[in-house]
């Protein structure tokens, strides 16, 4: 039966992977995801699972088995974090590009140095470019729901692509939020079985995985990646529209929070977003035109819809919560690029926020809406980049 | 040009860079390597197998055959020069050319 | 232990048509692979080296099995991956054929880069052989160093000069790190000896667990040899007991092969490239360092060996 339940983040996500039941899991223990395993472990132990788990003994070999228990012919899921998913990065790129719907939960941590175990978006943000769909989550639930329709998404045979859930470390993944816990059964069978394609335990049929390519046709093999990831978009919103079809609860590529007739608007990704809406709520009573427009597909990225979303916006904040030294924010360089062929062009400038998990509070947040209210008042746009509460300005 | 050596779009291949079938390197020319040629003499063979064990290119192709009580065996039948890449271990690792009377192998220059 | 004839009645799991150097003697131990077991289901990974560029350039496959690339320094990992789904989805009754799994890396991708995730695989106990072509070297990016490549040998990272006569120091012993992950099979083997190589792959894929082969395996370009000596060089690296044949079967060293007689490790090691420059008096030192290591390293083995009788003989 559905229930309604309090749970962490992390909770929620090893519950999703219960109901998933994957064959292979292999994993390593890293904060903040670490519960993700533990509990799963625990599901194994207790029978509730036949999954088979392998407690490997660094990152860059869990992705590695996974890849391996994947092109054998499963269905594969992980959970990392940070530098986890640091020490990972070559096996991402494999992941993708021998197109293996490996399904991973992200918990978003600030990469090292210093070391710092909190929530930004360094490590995914970085891993924007390795052919993984991502996905994001402002609460437990909408983490939860991701992670179900994570394995659907994937196999689609037009996409076969791996997909990262990811979610804010600590604030999300250790906070207990109460979230609907679907039905098992319900679950399962949205889901459905695995098909696999080429299995390397098809000894009658026996392939090659993981050739060399020359010049003559490594590029035709990542058009083919390229057109896959393309497919993706459809495929997000066709998983996501059954899934409300039969759970009820609604998502597109981005949400739009009341930016209908919005002068003003913030665009952020996850937690962070809990907080904006509270924001935009307390400014709508006193009349003021505000709203949001929360990431929820960042790989791929609709650049179009989004456009069309900001059609009258006049000015737009985006907060990034990463850094790309030298860079202005990832998000941001997307978002600009979205809006360069829209016939008005709102304003729009980049704010850094929340490194390492410094926190951002409501009124922090109010003072965003008061300078953009400034910028749009006066027409010029004063700090196009600037990083919000650091000590030293 | 054969169909085989015409460069594939990207449509026509298998997902993720797989080579869906195995072992089609037979298909691939290594033959032309050779600046010096193995020749087996069948006469002197005692068909130990050890030029086919030893070959690293599969060249030494082997058919079904009898001793001389008449158990079946595996014999060898040719030398495969598509693949043969002339390395000359066939002839050096022959038993009857290290005693050293006569030759189940011969390696000698390529002509061109 | 499997003949040659025995071998030969079996379909191999390599083609040719693979771009391999001339001469270079790895495919015979990849296709014995099918031919060693009856029974069995065999499938192979590989970690990025010689064998598995040459071996698969697209659109050719040399793999006439299943075989899986993913990366140098993760082959224990990718493969314990294989394997796993395998038991997940026996368990499942979604496969019912018995398989049996193989992993390959040269010694870069075994000593060095992958050793952890070998230590990792073998250490969990899947069902895999893995089995380390150990050239000395990282051929597959032009002859450089790694922790297996003998002392006083020239390579590209190592080069000859006058503030150097090749690499320094002592090779490290992966057979031994082997035997210290307390698995079931652990052996050193030759590409020149395909019968005793045969018997090995056999045990190895026959047991049910973790099993790890060290093979000896001569390169043409990387030792600067000609292309028909690589099997001659396995067997003086035998014979000089550079490269002693033995196994250790649940911890118990066994000898496999004494040579008849002395042979100096020189008549070896001259005969190489990689090693004529210490063919002088003025390196005497080093190549004395040299004879006395393997000298070292053959006692440790047959003092295990002999402790090894010892025992049994105070049992009996």
């Amino acid at each position: 039966m559905s229930k309604v339940l309090a749970i962490t983040g992390a909770g929620a996500m090893s519950e999703g992977m219960r109901q998933i039941n994957p064959d292979v899991v292999p994993a390593f223990p890293i904060t903040p995801s670490t519960q993700v395993i533990e509990d799963f472990s625990q599901f194994v132990a207790d029978g509730k699972v036949d999954t088979e788990m392998i407690t490997v003994e660094s990152e860059h070999s869990a992705m590695s088995a996974c890849i391996g228990a994947a092109a054998a012919g499963g269905r594969v899921m992980t959970a990392t974090s940070s530098a986890g998913m640091a020490l990972m990065w070559e096996m991402l790129y494999i992941a993708s590009s021998m197109r293996q719907p490996v399904v991973m939960t992200l918990i978003n941590r600030a990469l090292s140095a210093p070391i710092n175990i909190h929530a930004d978006h360094s490590d995914s943000m970085g891993a924007r470019d390795a052919g993984w769909i991502q996905l994001y989550a402002e609460n437990n639930q909408e983490a939860y729901d991701n992670l179900i329709m994570a394995p659907k998404i994937a196999e689609k045979m037009d996409v076969r692509l791996p997909v990262m859930v990811c979610m804010d470390g600590f604030i999300i993944s250790h906070c207990v939020q109460t979230m609907q816990l679907e039905d098992d059964d319900k679950v399962k069978k949205f889901i459905g079985g695995f098909e696999s394609t080429y299995p390397v335990l098809d000894t009658e049929n026996p392939s090659t995985w993981g050739a060399l390519d020359l010049q003559d046709y490594y590029i035709e093999h990542k058009r083919a990646q390229h057109i896959a990831m393309k497919n993706a978009k459809d495929a997000i919103k066709k998983v996501s529209e059954e899934f409300a079809d039969i759970f009820g609860r609604k998502y597109e590529l981005f949400e739009s929070y009341r930016i209908d007739d919005a002068e003003r608007v913030i665009i952020a990704i996850n937690s962070v977003c809990g907080e904006i809406k509270e924001v935009i709520d307390e400014r709508r009573e006193a009349g003021d035109k505000v709203g949001l427009l929360k990431i929820r597909s960042f790989r791929p990225f609709p650049y179009e819809e989004i456009a069309a979303a900001l059609e009258r916006v006049k000015i737009v904040t985006v907060l990034d919560r990463s850094e790309s030294m030298g860079a202005y924010g990832p998000l941001f360089t997307e978002i600009r690029t979205a809006l360069f062929d829209a016939p008005e062009k709102p304003m729009v400038y980049n704010r850094i926020f929340g490194l390492g998990g410094r926190e951002l509070f409501m009124s922090d947040i109010h003072d965003i809406f008061e300078e953009n209210k400034t910028y749009l008042e006066t027409g010029k746009v004063e700090k196009m980049f600037d990083y919000l509460k650091v000590r030293g300005g | 040009m054969k169909d085989k050596y015409r460069l594939k779009d990207w449509q026509e291949l298998a997902i993720g860079g797989v080579v869906p079938d195995g072992g089609n390197s037979v298909d691939y020319e290594t033959g032309t390597w050779r600046t010096s040629r193995p020749i087996w003499n069948a006469e002197n063979c005692i068909n130990c197998l050890n030029c086919w064990v030893f070959c690293p290119e599969d060249a030494f192709i082997l058919k079904d055959g009898t001793t001389k009580k008449g158990t079946p065996r595996k014999e060898i039948e040719r030398i495969n020069y598509y693949h043969c890449k002339g390395c000359g271990l066939c002839a050096k690792e022959c038993p009857v050319n290290k005693k050293g009377k006569k030759t189940a192998i011969d390696y000698v220059k390529e002509e061109h | 232990m499997p003949s040659l004839q025995e071998m030969a009645k079996k379909e191999g799991a390599f083609a040719g048509g693979h771009r391999m150097c001339a001469g270079c003697p790895v495919p015979i131990f990849t296709k014995m692979l099918t031919r060693v077991t009856d029974g069995y289901e065999i499938v192979a990974g590989n970690a990025t080296c010689c064998l598995e560029v040459a071996s698969s350039i697209f659109p050719y496959s040399a793999w006439k099995i299943p075989w899986i690339h993913t990366a140098f320094e993760n082959v224990g990992a990718s493969m314990s991956g294989v394997e796993t789904m395998y038991r997940a989805l026996k368990k499942r009754g979604k496969i019912t054929k018995p398989y049996k799994f193989i992993a390959i890396g040269g010694d870069g991708g075994t000593y060095d880069i992958g050793l952890q995730s070998l230590s990792g695989a073998m250490e969990r106990g899947h069902d895999l052989v893995y089995i380390c072509y150990d050239n000395g070297a990282y051929m597959n990016t032009g002859v450089q160093r790694s922790s297996a490549t003998p002392m006083g040998a020239t390579t590209t990272t190592t080069p000859m000069g006058e503030q150097s006569y090749g690499r320094q120091g002592n090779r490290k012993d992966l057979s031994r790190i082997m035997v210290a992950h307390n698995i079931g099979y652990v052996a050193q083997a030759s590409i020149h000896d395909p019968v005793d190589l045969s018997e090995k792959l056999k045990k190895a894929i026959e047991l049910d667990g973790p099993a790890f082969i060290n093979l000896l395996s001569p390169c043409i370009p990387g030792w600067k040899i000609a292309p028909d000596m690589a099997v001659e060089l396995a067997r003086l690296g035998v014979e000089t007991k550079y490269w002693p044949l033995y196994e250790v079967i649940d911890g118990e060293y066994k000898i496999n092969y004494t040579p008849k007689k002395e042979v100096p490790v020189t008549e070896w090691m001259f005969l190489q490239g990689r090693f004529k420059h210490l063919n002088k008096p003025e390196y005497s030192d080093v190549v004395d360092a040299f004879q006395k290591d393997v000298e070292r390293n053959w006692n440790w083995i047959v003092r295990q060996a002999a402790s090894v009788e010892l025992l049994s003989a105070e049992v009996n």
